[in-house]
């Protein structure tokens, strides 16, 4: 029997903040009817 | 990878090249270029993520949104929180400033320890549900001691306000003085104004007086953008509009067209119940055409719509990762304004206590994800990544279709974009630039680049 081996990607503390930082800057308003 | 007419668009890399370039220099492209989609690492923070237990971070946030009351004088025939009139509204002063302040304290202690401090100003964003200003003195109460607050503890700010424009004197006034932004709901022609938005009270009518409130922001040293909401029967109207607002109306920021959405009070309406034709009523199609002609009368109007993102984007959606809230007429405390009916509580102001919920649950992560993987394959992907997953939930209640409306829209808007720069021309700020690597100089290779915008130059 084979497996694959998962990939475990582990980020530093710099990435982390980068991607919440990409994640806040895609709040988007003004989408519903108003 | 895509083909658009003799080219090869390569979306992790963002850019073109020719269909019959020779092996070994699309080699070279592999090697020499590097793929600027961060896939692997955007995924990793989807998957941090867990929909069954989330919590809120006790991070700085950037925005505070503040939403008074569903209560509001206007009638509009779409309006998507269905406000009226006898909603109770429970948010205080003292609810507002208790969340203010921790904002504001947890801002400054972040910048005692950090290396990277938050210079930008805080944002409030007062918006609907109803109409912020509705009860006038508890708006202007709580508006000031927010600036009071932030002036106590030296944190810069910037006031926003989305507003249906039912204001006298006085209150244009305290909005001129206090604010930096507005948002002005005018649908473009007095008479679709009136029929769109009529007066709770059905013997007056609001576009003279919204006019009027245009015309006095636009004179001050506000941002002002005109919001127009558009049923599907008038998309053949909005030329007449575009003549309408450019005439009347003096350099205002921008002009941002919606088209109306299945929800609220739209779907009383038996046409959006029976579903969407991108045939016979293609937003798109009028949008462009509308440009065009803004164009060529030379008008000085930055038309906008919110349906086409023009921007690379790295997720769909900031809301899941609980980076801004919003506080609701009864407490609660959400983490989208625009989810209405499907909204995510994050947490609650109790006895003018802020409470941010350590466990809660929140369905549109499994939606975000569920996009992010399925649509990577689509031309439009670096720009929408899967899109509102509030589109997917409505879609889903009401069954009208309007995702893939909306999806089939946002490819034909790429694709139209990519068809004119390829052809060496600018369209919605984007073109080609040729890339410069010494050994690809001699092909034809071109990457896709926006120039920074700039409102008031279309």
């Amino acid at each position: 029997m084979s497996y694959e081996k998962p990939v475990i990607t582990v980020y530093d503390e710099a990435t982390i903040v980068e991607i919440e930082a990409q994640a806040a800057s895609c709040c988007r308003t003004g989408t519903i009817n108003a | 990878m895509h083909i658009i007419d003799d080219y090869i668009f390569d979306p992790g890399r963002l850019i073109f090249y020719r269909k019959d370039l020779p092996n070994f220099v699309k080699h070279e492209i592999q090697n020499t270029i590097s793929i600027s989609d961060k896939y692997e690492k955007l995924i990793a923070g989807l998957d941090k993520l867990d929909a069954k237990n989330c919590s809120v971070q006790d991070k700085p946030i950037d925005l505070i949104g503040i939403c008074l009351t569903y209560n509001c004088s206007l009638r509009c025939n779409y309006c998507s929180y269905s406000s009226s009139s006898g909603n109770i509204d429970d948010l205080s002063m003292e609810d507002v400033t208790s969340f203010v302040v921790q904002a504001i304290k947890k801002r400054v202690m972040y910048n005692i320890a950090a290396i990277n401090k938050k210079v930008e100003p805080l944002r409030f964003f007062f918006t609907g549900g109803g109409e912020p200003t509705h009860n006038w003195n508890r708006f202007k109460e709580i508006v000031t001691a927010i600036k009071d607050k932030c002036q106590e503890y030296h944190i810069p700010y910037y006031f926003e306000l989305t507003t249906n424009g039912m204001l006298n004197d006085n209150k244009r006034n305290f909005i001129k003085s206090n604010f930096d932004k507005v948002m002005i709901s005018y649908d473009g022609i007095s008479e679709i104004q009136n029929k769109n938005r009529p007066c709770a009270n059905e013997r007056k009518t609001s576009s003279s007086i919204v006019e009027k409130t245009i015309k006095a922001f636009i004179d001050s040293s506000l941002e002002v953008t005109i919001r127009s909401t558009v049923w599907y029967y008038d998309f053949k109207r909005m030329k007449e509009m575009c003549d309408n607002l450019a005439s009347n109306f003096n350099h205002f920021s921008e002009w941002s067209i919606m088209p109306i959405i299945p929800s609220g009070r739209a779907l009383d309406e038996d046409n959006i119940r029976e579903g969407y034709d991108i045939k016979k009523y293609s937003f798109f199609d009028y949008y462009i055409g509308l440009v065009d002609y803004a164009k060529m009368k030379k008008y000085n109007l930055y038309i906008s719509t919110p349906v086409f993102n023009n921007t690379v984007s790295e997720y769909c959606c900031g809301a899941i990762f609980a980076d801004c809230f919003w506080l609701m007429p009864d407490r609660s405390i959400i983490n989208c304004i625009e989810s209405e009916r499907f909204r995510v509580e994050v947490g609650k102001i109790e006895n003018s206590k802020v409470n941010l919920f350590s466990q809660y649950e929140d369905p549109y992560i499994e939606i975000v994800k569920s996009g992010f993987i399925k649509c990577r394959d689509c031309l439009a992907y670096r720009f929408c990544k899967g899109g509102c997953p509030l589109k997917s939930i409505r879609d889903q209640c009401f069954g009208t279709g309007y995702k893939q409306y909306e999806c089939s829209m946002v490819q034909q808007y790429w694709t139209y974009i990519f068809q004119k720069i390829l052809n060496g021309e600018e369209c919605f700020g984007w073109r080609t630039e040729k890339i410069t690597n010494e050994r690809l100089v001699p092909y034809q290779i071109l990457k896709l680049v926006k120039k920074e915008e700039n409102k008031n130059e279309d």
